[in-house]
């Protein structure tokens, strides 16, 4: 058996039935991560003694019948913006080199809760916003994995780790995920605690996470909330929103084209496709976002600024010092306009179950300094629509491209089964 | 909108750091133009 092959569902029920070692899965992992990391730079910091210790009390466990949950001995990796006791967390930052939180985020409790190992800290982008790493992408290390879950994106990428943990406040998850052929989810923003993740906009912070299938995604959602994600409320044929405009005006040529030719094969009996008009108020999202975006990160590094301005790097701090120019009459009606935009989105949800887009407007970039345009993500995170990115192919680069799937408002249900049903249908 | 940004910018920082946003201030002057141009009424919300 390859251990890195293994998915977080496959994983998790192999430790339970006592095929795999969780010692041995754990050793398996750290090798394979020797061998690629090298090239991939996935990783901030390895965890690699407190992890095998960790996995031989799964271990220990697991053949006394007891398991701490469903995660039981599989290992996760970290996005290095989240708090984790005794274990460094950089946030990609020059002046938080040696920061070592005295607990852990929420979600990572969560986790622990449910039985994962976390085997270590995964590349950011400084604070989760623009400035890069320096990961490379698995499918073609001359180019950016994207951001900002650079690293979790790559490492499950390049199978070092079934699944780690992201954060999305425009489109983190859902562009790394398209640009390293994996599965993001960024699950409606209540449903994950962010306490203990250091913020980059409070309005727009998601958390969720990178990983191999659709089942896994559902399965790390509930570890990380510690709760089950409710089922869809749907029978029969799915009805499925294709949206356009936007998104096809600004995709590459060959992005449309393959998107199209991916929608053809979907078309059945039970996903009945239908272009979604998008409302008025779409021509004004990137601009609400914009706005939301830099005065909350302004404001979220008032201190860090005050202190260290200097050791930022240009793209943070030309947003920190742009997001200080912005007055409270202005941000309160982009947080209005915002109000309106997810009421008039929502609507769409009156005639459809789900919305498709494509992943992002291009493949990933050449090099390491740009990761990327966000902007086919950021409406999703904006509308605060639970969104699932699914590989669906490669372009004539040979670089993998995605789609997303989006749901209403905590119908994040909704957004695993069409994942579930569409994945199905591409096998 | 983009004169009140860089009037403020050179009040918050130095005149060589506001030249160096310019382009930044740029794009979030029309940002927010954008914003203001885009009917939003009381009524709707209440």
């Amino acid at each position: 058996m390859k251990f890195e092959n293994l998915t977080l569902t496959g994983a998790a029920a192999a430790i339970r039935s006592g095929e795999i070692s969780p010692v041995e899965y754990v050793r398996a992992l750290l090798s394979h991560i020797e061998d690629r990391e090298p090239e991939i730079r996935a990783w901030v910091t390895l965890d690699a003694d407190r992890a095998l210790e960790e996995a031989k009390a799964c271990e220990t466990e697991a053949k006394a019948g007891r398991f701490r949950g469903a995660l039981h001995g599989v290992p996760v990796g970290i996005k290095d913006i989240f708090y984790t006791a005794g274990l460094r967390t950089t946030a990609g930052s020059r002046f938080l080199q040696d920061f070592v939180p005295g607990k852990d985020a929420a979600s990572v409790t969560q986790l622990k809760k449910a039985g994962a190992i976390v085997l270590g800290k995964t590349v950011t982008t400084e604070f989760a916003s623009f400035d890069p790493g320096p990961t490379r992408n698995p499918a073609n290390p001359g180019h950016t994995p994207g951001g900002s879950s650079s690293g979790s994106a790559a490492a499950v990428g390049a199978c070092m780790i079934p699944a780690a943990t992201g954060t999305q406040t425009v489109g983190s998850i859902g562009r790394p995920a398209a640009y390293c052929g994996v599965v993001g989810f960024m699950p409606t923003q209540s449903r994950v605690s962010r306490k203990g993740v250091f913020p980059v906009s409070w309005s727009l912070d998601h958390i969720g996470g990178l990983c191999r299938s659709v089942a896994d995604a559902k399965l790390m959602l509930e570890a990380l909330s510690g709760v089950p994600v409710p089922a869809a409320d749907r029978s029969g044929p799915l009805r499925v929103g294709v949206v356009r405009g936007f998104f096809s005006e600004n995709a590459t040529p060959e992005i449309h084209d393959l998107h199209e030719a991916f929608l053809k094969t979907l078309a059945g009996p039970d996903l009945l496709l239908e272009e979604a008009p998008l409302p008025q108020i779409f021509e004004v999202q990137a601009a609400i976002l914009a706005i939301l975006l830099k005065t909350e990160v302004a404001s979220a590094h008032t201190e860090f600024y005050r202190e260290n301005s200097a050791l930022y790097s240009k793209k943070l701090r030309g947003l920190v010092e742009t997001g200080m120019l912005v007055g409270a009459q202005d941000y309160l009606r982009a947080l209005r306009l915002r109000k309106a935009y997810q009421k008039e989105m929502t609507r769409l949800f009156e005639r459809f179950d789900i919305l498709l887009s494509p992943g992002a407007k291009d493949t990933a970039p050449e090099g390491l300094g740009y990761t990327g345009d966000p902007g086919f993500s950021g409406p999703w995170a904006l509308a605060d629509f639970p969104t699932l990115t699914l590989p669906a192919g490669k372009a004539s680069n040979g670089l993998p491209v995605g789609i997303q799937i989006s749901a209403a408002p905590m119908n994040d249900g909704m957004m695993f089964h069409a994942g579930d049903l569409i994945s199905r249908r591409r096998l | 909108m983009k004169n009140a940004l860089m009037a403020k910018a050179k009040e918050l920082f130095d005149e060589t750091r506001a030249g160096e946003l310019e382009a930044d201030v740029e794009k979030t002057a029309a940002e927010l133009m954008a914003l203001h141009n885009f009917p939003l009424t009381i009524d709707d919300e209440i």
